[in-house]
């Protein structure tokens, strides 16, 4: 219907290799996804833009690594063989990991959107997402982040 | 097609698309970090560069419109899930309208929709009332003179679950096409739909198009 219909942003690609988009310096975050070709390519596009990425290929690859503190940040798939990202996603609260989380899945239902919210995913992205809207959504996570941050004050 | 089959046939086509989501996402990474990838050498020579970026948004334009249809054909393979659902009408017709558009093109006919203000919702089956619309829509391509415009549109409150389509010459003037509308196979098809979804089919004032409107009643299941 041409009255709903929105133009959607313009790919995110970069400009220079000094973008202003990028974030803190080396930023770690975690990218979980069985589909490997679609996660080292993104890792490599993150690490052009000064990010520091980790792939995990499963879930209990993911969870090996989130034990390990590599990362705050997880971009995390939904459908994965052996434990799916829900699954994940539940044993990251049980753990009460420092961790935020964001759901990156051609699968999901808005059933599961409401329930991965529930279970603290700050974002719900739907693939193929727009590299512009990852970072977004890992701005939106340093930021969680940092406010959870002990604050330390002189005395 | 009985009720298990039609989500049987679901299934597999939402996994099917959902697969192509996977495919399309891996495309637009690798474009993108080729695009990437040129503009950090943007200072070094590279005779074909601005053929190289063309193909490279050219990619990029295809992916947007992959994704496109896969999430609408996603959608209409998740409207077999459930024998009847809650709807909205806007969404079933934007839905339709995008599906269906490429017949229209065919016949150089632009197929529009326009929504109401706010959701209207009824309940009903939602596969078997885009099956409905569809037929209705066909109804009209075939039975257009030439080019022009077809005109789905939900009117909403106070009309209520109905719409209205209008078929219109390129310049604008309503048609008035009910007596090739109403003899087309299309039609006759939508007429053995219309019992059990209880739609109910209006014809206004010569050349003001034809309504639909629909019960807001729990719609009948066909028998099997």
């Amino acid at each position: 219907m041409h009255a709903r219909y929105k133009t959607p942003p313009g790919p995110t690609y970069l400009s220079s290799p000094a973008r202003n988009e990028r974030m803190e310096m080396g930023l770690p975050v975690l990218i979980v996804d069985d589909e490997a070709e679609f996660a080292e390519t993104l890792a490599e596009r993150l690490r052009l833009r000064g990010f520091t990425p980790h792939v995990a290929n499963s879930g209990e690859e993911a969870l090996s690594l989130v034990a390990r503190g590599v990362a705050n940040i997880m971009l995390l798939d939904l459908k994965m063989p052996g434990m799916d990202g829900l699954e994940v996603l539940r044993r990251i609260q049980k753990g009460a990991f420092r961790m935020q989380v964001i759901i990156l899945t051609g699968h999901g239902s808005e059933i599961d959107e409401v329930y991965a919210r529930s279970m603290g995913a700050i974002e719900y992205l739907r693939k193929p997402a727009d590299l512009g809207a990852i970072l977004a959504a890992f701005k939106k996570a340093e930021k969680e982040l940092n406010k959870n941050m002990p604050v330390l004050t002189k005395e | 097609m009985a009720a298990d089959e039609l989500a049987f046939f679901g299934k597999i086509a939402a996994g099917v698309t959902h697969e192509l989501k996977n495919v399309l996402a891996i495309i637009r990474e690798s474009n993108g970090l080729m695009a990437d990838l040129i503009a950090l050498a943007k200072d070094s020579p590279f005779p074909q560069r601005e053929r190289f970026l063309r193909s490279v948004d050219r990619i990029e334009d295809q992916v947007r419109r992959g994704v496109d249809i896969t999430s609408r054909f996603n959608r209409f393979s998740h409207s077999m899930d459930h024998a009847s659902a809650n709807i909205d009408l806007n969404e079933i017709v934007a839905q339709t309208v995008a599906l269906t558009c490429r017949f229209a093109r065919l016949k150089e006919i632009e197929l529009l929709g326009t929504p109401s203000e706010g959701p209207v919702t009824l309940t009903t089956s939602p596969f078997r009332l885009q099956m409905a619309l569809t037929k209705a829509i066909e109804a009209c391509i075939e039975s257009m003179p030439g080019k022009g415009t077809i005109r789905v549109d939900v009117p909403g409150n106070p009309a209520g679950p109905e719409l209205t389509i209008h078929c219109e010459t390129r310049e604008g003037s309503v048609l008035d096409l009910k007596e090739v509308v109403t003899a087309s196979r299309p039609w006759l098809e939508l007429e053995q739909l219309v019992p059990d979804l209880g739609i109910g089919i209006g014809w206004r004032q010569p050349g003001a198009g034809i309504t639909l409107s629909f019960s807001t009643d729990e719609v009948n299941e066909p028998e099997q």
